[in-house]
């Protein structure tokens, strides 16, 4: 069935080309991460209603805004990975894409430092639970 | 008490998560040694297979890990960690958007060792890249390991 695809072939080739293979995994993990980071509103889940629902709906029990965080990121992730591949698929069609062992290090460098530094985005994000006041003490483990 | 979504299996889920994160953080430790002696030219004939083990692994547990969230949600972080140890819901958020971070990686060294030849020298930078991903995956799971373990001590679903 692999015939039905257009340019299949093309984008075969493409795939197994590390260096477009690095450039679109690195692309998508940047996009990943920056709109991770930026976390666009997206819908959450109401676990115990079982409904999603935009931020901000009212009279409803936890909201979980993971799914549609991570959600979010992954589409914008894929879309950016994908979107590479077409252009260099393309751009392949005149000369292979070849990258230098220093170009190689330098977009390895970037995307470990774009993963790092949403890590540390994300600690940072969630520090504030670190200095919260218990509003229950928690259960005595004295039997 | 109303049942949420998965609840009624999620003990199980969570055994399945469980060995998925073994088999990932398993994987993921394989293959950085490996490659770090295929570098110095020690030939490596199942790396491809191993990246997808660990692409594999990480993409169960992962999912996994995302169908039980809703009981820990209430039953756990919701009716206890909030409230009582609310460092302890950082911790747990810390966990699960890090796992979020990781999965392309996981999935980035699967596609781009598809792609690597061991035997050009030419190809030799990409192996490092491979190490790179690999590594920051391995500290997620390690991370994620740790906390997940720890945040069980304290309760669990």
């Amino acid at each position: 069935m692999e015939w039905m695809v257009p340019g299949h072939i093309e984008v075969d080739l493409t795939m197994k080309n590390p260096a477009t293979v690095l450039l679109c995994v690195s692309i998508a993990i940047f996009v990943f991460c920056g709109s991770f980071l930026w976390n666009p509103p997206s819908p959450r889940f109401h676990p115990i209603e079982r409904v999603w629902r935009m931020p901000g709906a009212e009279g409803l029990g936890p909201a979980m805004g993971w799914y549609g965080r991570t959600g979010a990121a992954m589409l914008a992730g894929a879309g950016a990975g994908g979107a590479c591949l077409v252009l260099t698929t393309v751009a392949s069609r005149r000369k292979p894409i070849s990258l230098t062992p220093a170009v190689v290090y330098i977009i390895t460098a970037i995307a470990l430092a774009t993963l790092i530094g949403a890590s540390a985005g994300i600690v940072h994000e969630q520090r504030s639970w670190f200095y919260k006041t218990p509003l229950a003490p928690p259960p005595s483990h004295e039997y | 008490m109303q049942s949420l979504p998965f609840e009624p299996i999620s003990k199980i889920l969570l055994f399945l998560h469980l060995v998925a994160a073994v088999v990932a953080l398993g994987s993921s430790i394989h293959l950085m040694l490996r490659l770090s002696r295929a570098l110095r030219g020690a030939f490596f004939p199942q790396a491809r297979l191993h990246a997808a083990i660990l692409a594999a692994s990480y993409s169960v547990t992962f999912t996994l890990g995302g169908l039980i969230y809703p009981a820990f949600r209430i039953r756990v972080r919701h009716d206890y960690l909030d409230a009582a140890l609310p460092w302890a819901t950082g911790l747990f958020e810390i966990k699960e958007l890090g796992a979020s971070l990781a999965l392309f990686s996981a999935i980035g060294v699967w596609l781009l060792m598809r792609a690597v030849d061991f035997k050009q020298q030419e190809h030799r930078p990409y192996a490092v890249a491979c190490i790179a991903m690999t590594s920051y995956v391995f500290i997620v799971l390690a991370f994620n390991a740790w906390s997940g373990w720890y945040l069980g001590t304290l309760k669990s679903i």
